[in-house]
Parts: structure tokens; C-alpha cells; sequence
């Protein structure tokens, strides 16, 4: 059950920095997802963090790093590419070609060639596997070792809707008996479901660290959803308190900025003596949060709050570095609102 | 190094074309063997003293490779299984899977290496067990006397040499394809080229500069006897002065051990 410390990874390709002075923890107990545009440098990171590239920085297990881990397969687990395998090489022969390089048992090849679903075919040639079966022998030889820590790499690639709920159930539950795992992934809708942390990155450097409902709630687009029966009226209101008011069909405001809770628009509301009919919270989903954080390239800044490397949530998140709400001058009551575009 | 010796173990043995290259080595060599033992088979030795010049025994055990005019049959055999020992890692993009499990690259290597070497002598075991028994089965007067054994062990390291090489390559170009070329085109076809170059322009000394093409000198190191094929003074066609053959030897493994000392430093220094 290790922890994974990285400390200024860095890696260059030509004049290309890859990966730039990147730290982070994982810590053991959870799921830690690694996030980032293509190209950002994530399986860059990965390869670094196990001594397969060589740059700067160090990675340690449990105060080890990886080249000197005895065993390394009982240590760290995994899955760097979806289909590592010699396609006419079987299946069961693949797991015990990579066993006995760490002396473990051919038995356990059998318990994870059946963990991972795959005891059908644990005789067959890989070359007539698909890609979600390649990824689920991926997984066996990640597995094998019962590892304390695990680092995939795309490990849901290929998989189908059941394959990629069994992987979730399987990694939350190996998180839960207190292993570290990190995973990468582009499937947002499901990194937000696996993992209880997250470290984004973005060409190359790190956006942000921490709790995942951290790194949600901390993005400009979670919004106050509010309807009333004079919206115009409100939206003057809630603009000269410089919220960010956009305008939706069947006069519903979408309210953002600092300190916009449901709270304070209710309260507005009513002193303002309006009708509430709708009232709710819209937060931001983590694709979202995700597009904020790595969207432009001047965003991509560690400092831009939302912890950085060894803090959860302390400056506020990317609220801050951005101007919010209204022009300087007084709002214009007649201006027309865009449904899709900030009114401000 | 135990275990990861075990591993590359496990890995050549678990793919089929291991056998495949390994059993094409044997048959080809074999069929050579099998055909000169037949086309020697009705000579009278002693009377046209075949057997001292041309030493037939030997001749069918080296499949050929005794004389100058016979190609290796069983060497491009060996430079492939060399080439798929590394190049399949790059092939199918399990290298880094391998090192995953033995980080240790030099371990890596070396476990790499001496597993192939081991499989080829147990190949290249086999092949002369076949070509012995060739000759003992279709070649009247086949014997075994120790002028053999030099000529034979040599044929031997000379296809064990052929693996390291694919080997070698293999870990330097991390392509299959492009270590099977160089294994291949290099030793037949850029060398041959050279050595002809050398033997047509005749440029003074410098045509000895053929004795440092290593696999003409391995190939050279095959030759019984030695003198016959390799020196000028015996009359042979061979233009230039042939280094002898203990100097062949040395060039055969000063070549093979700078492609794999290339190969080694590569794979330390770059990326998996």
C-alpha cells in the first residue's frame, strides 16, 4: 500500500518540454485520477514515474523508486499500452512469461486470468482478442503481482459500458483494501464516478491537484438556476452585484460568480419582492470543470488556485485569476440577453 | 538475472516461430548436408584424394561451409531468431511491459543475450547432429577425425555469431524489419560488394582492407583446410593477402562485439 510521491518530473523531446518540474502524491486508499489534453504528457509522466524514460525528477514508492523495488510486479502494477502482447502467444503464456520474471506463482496466473473475465479464452491467441479484451489482459498482468500500488494508463480504452463499470467496481474496490491507484483516462463522465482525487495537467505542467469534488466545485461553472415572474428585473439586480447573469428560454437566469449561491439569489428575490418559481443549484460536471481548468494555454498555470501541488482548494479556484461579471459602466436594463453567451 | 533468464526463457519458448526458424535452420542445413553427402556418395576418395582437399566429411557436416563456393544455409536463420529476440519487444510494443517487470536493463540485456546464445548452440547442436548423420548415411568412407572439429566448431560460432548479430542490430535500430535487413543484406550483399570492389580496382594495399569485413573473415574461419581457400600462396583466386586465421577469428568477433556493445549502449541510454 504505497505512496506515490513524484518530485519535479521533467522531460524534454528536442526543444519540446513533455513534461515540466511535475509533482504530485497519490495517495494509498484511493483512486487518483491523472488528467490532461492529448499531448499533455501524461503517459510521458507514467513512463517517467517507472524509469522507462529517462528525464529528470524521481518517483518513489514507499520511499523506493522503481528500479530498485525487488520484484517490482509485487510493488507497482501496470498498464501502460492497450494491447502489450505477442498476438500468437497465449493468453495464460503471456501472464506466465511475466510471472516467473518475479517469481510468482503460476496459480495466481489462473486467479487473475479469472478475475479479469477472461478463463474462456486463457489458451487463446491474443491476435483474435479485441481491444477491450487486450485491455482486460492488460489488466491481469497489472494484476498479478496483487500490487500495492497500480498505474494505468487508458486502462478503460476499448472496454464496453460493462466492461467499463466492472473496471470501475474493480478499481474502487482495490482502492478501498487500501492500494494506491492512478489512472488516466478521456472518459470524464467516468473518472468522475472512480475517482475520489485528481492531478490535471496541461502541456506538460500541473493545473491542479486534489480532491475531485473539490476540483468541480471550484469551476466558474457551477451556477444558480433561477426563475422568476420579472427575470428582467432580477438580472439588472443580480448584475450590478457583478454576477455573470445569461439568460435561458422560459425566462430562466443562469447566475455565476463569486459567492452567487441559492441563498443569496433567493434572498434577493424576495427582497426585491419577486415570485420565486425555480430555484436549484447547477453545478459544473467534471468535463466542464475539466474543459475551464485546460482550455486556453494561458490557464495553464499551476498557480491558478485550486490547490497546485500540496493544497486542496486554497486560494479558490480559477474564480480569482478571472474577471467576473458586469462591464465597469452601469448595466443597460434593455440590453438583450444571449442564451448561449454571458450577458455581461 | 535468475528470473530474468527464466523470463526470456518462457518468451522464445511460448512463440511458435522460434521453432519455426530454429526447425528451417536444421532442414535447410540438412538438406545441403544431404545433397553433398549423395553427390559424394559414389567417390572413390582414395583414389582421386578428394579427401584430402577437399575433406568431403567435413564438407557435409559444415553443410558446405567448408569451402568457399557453399553459403551458410543455417546463418540467416540464426540472424533472425537473434533479430526476434529484441525485435519482437519493439514489434509488438512489449518492451516496456518487460521492463516493468526486470527494470534492470542491464540484467535485461545480458539475460537476453545469453538465453539466445544458449538456444542457438542447442540449434546449431542439432544441425550437426543431423549433418553427421547425413554423412554417415549416404556418403561412402564418411569418418570423423579431429581435423573436423576446427572447422565444425567454427561453423558453429559462425551462425551463433550471425544471431548476436540480429541480436545486436535489433537492440540498435529497435525494428524487426530493419534487423532482418541489415542481418541479411549486410553479410551478402554490402560485404560481397566490397570485397569484389577491392579484389577488381586492385588499389594496392589497400585491397587488404577486405580482411576487416568481420563476416567474410567468420565465413573465412569455416574454410578446410584454410590455406586452400583463404591464402593467395595456394594458388587459389583470392587476389589480395589474406590475414591467417587466427586474425579472421578475432575480426569475426572484434565485428560482433561492436554492433552489440552499439546495441547495449543504446538500449541503456534511450527510452524504452
Amino acid at each position: 500500500m504505497a505512496l506515490i510521491q513524484a518530485r519535479g518530473l521533467s522531460k524534454r523531446f528536442g526543444s519540446k518540454a513533455a513534461v515540466q518540474n511535475l509533482s504530485f502524491d497519490v495517495v494509498p486508499g484511493s483512486v487518483t485520477g491523472f488528467l490532461g489534453p492529448n499531448g499533455a504528457g501524461k503517459s510521458t509522466t507514467m513512463r517517467l514515474m517507472l524509469g522507462l524514460d529517462n528525464g529528470k525528477g524521481i518517483t518513489t514508492f514507499d520511499g523506493v523508486v522503481y528500479r530498485e523495488l525487488r520484484q517490482p510486479m509485487r510493488h507497482v502494477g501496470t498498464v501502460l499500452d492497450a494491447k502489450p502482447f505477442h498476438p500468437t502467444r497465449k493468453a495464460v503464456n503471456h501472464l506466465r512469461m511475466l510471472a516467473v520474471s518475479n517469481k510468482i506463482p503460476d496459480s495466481r496466473v489462473d486467479e487473475v486470468i479469472s478475475l479479469v473475465g477472461l478463463g474462456d479464452v486463457a489458451r487463446a491467441k491474443p491476435k483474435t482478442f479485441s481491444l477491450g479484451m487486450g485491455q482486460r489482459l492488460g489488466l491481469a498482468a497489472a494484476l498479478l503481482g496483487d500490487p500495492g500500488t497500480l498505474i494505468l494508463d487508458e486502462p478503460a480504452n476499448g472496454l464496453d459500458p460493462q466492461g467499463v463499470h466492472w473496471l470501475r467496481g474493480m478499481l474502487k474496490s482495490l482502492a478501498g483494501q487500501g492500494r494506491s491507484v492512478l489512472v488516466s483516462s478521456h472518459l470524464l463522465s467516468e473518472m468522475a464516478l472512480m475517482a475520489d482525487s485528481l492531478v490535471v495537467i496541461g502541456r506538460g505542467t500541473l493545473i491542479a491537484s486534489g480532491r475531485t469534488s473539490d476540483f468541480i466545485s471550484n469551476s466558474r461553472r457551477n451556477a444558480v438556476v433561477v426563475r422568476v415572474d420579472d427575470p428582467e428585473r432580477l438580472a439588472r439586480e443580480l448584475r450590478i452585484r457583478e454576477a455573470v447573469v445569461t439568460q435561458e428560454p422560459y425566462g430562466r437566469l443562469v447566475v455565476a460568480g463569486n459567492g452567487v449561491t441559492t441563498d443569496a439569489v433567493g434572498g434577493l428575490a424576495f427582497d426585491l419582492g419577486l415570485r420565486v418559481l425555480e430555484l436549484v443549484n447547477r453545478e459544473a460536471t467534471l468535463e466542464e470543470a475539466f474543459l475551464d481548468a485546460t482550455g486556453a494555454s494561458e490557464e495553464f498555470r499551476a498557480s491558478m488556485g485550486f490547490g497546485g501541488f500540496g493544497g486542496y482548494g486554497g486560494q479558490g479556484p480559477y474564480g480569482p485569476a478571472e474577471p467576473v461579471g458586469p462591464p465597469t459602466g452601469p448595466a443597460d436594463p434593455g440590453a438583450p440577453t444571449s442564451p448561449t453567451e454571458p450577458t455581461a | 538475472m535468475r528470473t530474468a533468464i527464466a523470463y526470456e526463457w518462457r518468451r522464445i519458448t511460448t512463440v511458435r516461430s522460434t521453432y519455426w526458424f530454429s526447425g528451417m535452420a536444421v532442414l535447410f542445413s540438412g538438406a545441403i548436408a544431404y545433397f553433398i553427402a549423395l553427390g559424394f556418395g559414389q567417390s572413390d576418395f582414395s583414389s582421386d584424394g578428394i579427401q584430402n582437399f577437399l575433406q568431403a566429411s567435413t564438407l557435409v557436416i559444415t553443410a558446405g561451409g567448408s569451402i568457399l563456393f557453399v553459403p551458410v544455409l543455417s546463418a540467416p536463420f540464426c540472424g533472425v531468431l537473434g533479430a526476434m529476440s529484441f525485435g519482437h519487444e519493439y514489434r509488438y510494443g512489449t518492451i516496456k511491459q518487460t521492463l516493468t517487470a526486470i527494470p534492470d536493463r542491464v540484467v535485461l540485456f545480458f539475460a537476453k543475450l545469453l538465453v539466445l546464445m544458449g538456444w542457438l548452440l542447442g540449434v546449431m547442436i542439432l544441425v550437426v547432429l543431423v549433418n553427421t548423420a547425413m554423412g554417415a548415411l549416404f556418403l561412402d568412407g564418411f569418418s570423423l577425425s579431429h581435423e573436423a572439429i576446427r572447422p565444425v566448431v567454427n561453423f558453429m560460432l559462425y551462425n551463433l555469431g550471425f544471431g548476436i548479430a540480429g541480436f545486436a542490430l535489433a537492440a540498435t535500430l529497435r525494428n524487426l524489419a530493419g534487423a532482418l535487413v541489415a542481418v541479411l543484406v549486410y553479410p551478402f550483399v554490402i560485404e560481397p560488394i566490397g570485397y569484389n570492389i577491392l579484389r577488381v580496382v586492385q588499389l594496392g594495399t589497400l585491397d587488404r582492407l577486405a580482411n576487416l569485413f568481420p563476416a567474410s573473415a567468420g565465413r573465412r574461419s569455416i574454410y578446410s583446410p584454410y590455406q586452400l581457400f583463404a591464402d593467395p600462396s595456394s594458388g587459389s583466386d583470392v587476389v589480395f593477402h589474406v590475414w591467417g586465421l587466427g586474425a579472421s577469428v578475432v575480426v569475426f568477433w572484434c565485428g560482433l562485439l561492436v554492433v552489440t556493445a552499439v546495441g547495449f549502449a543504446l538500449f541503456l541510454k534511450r527510452d524504452a
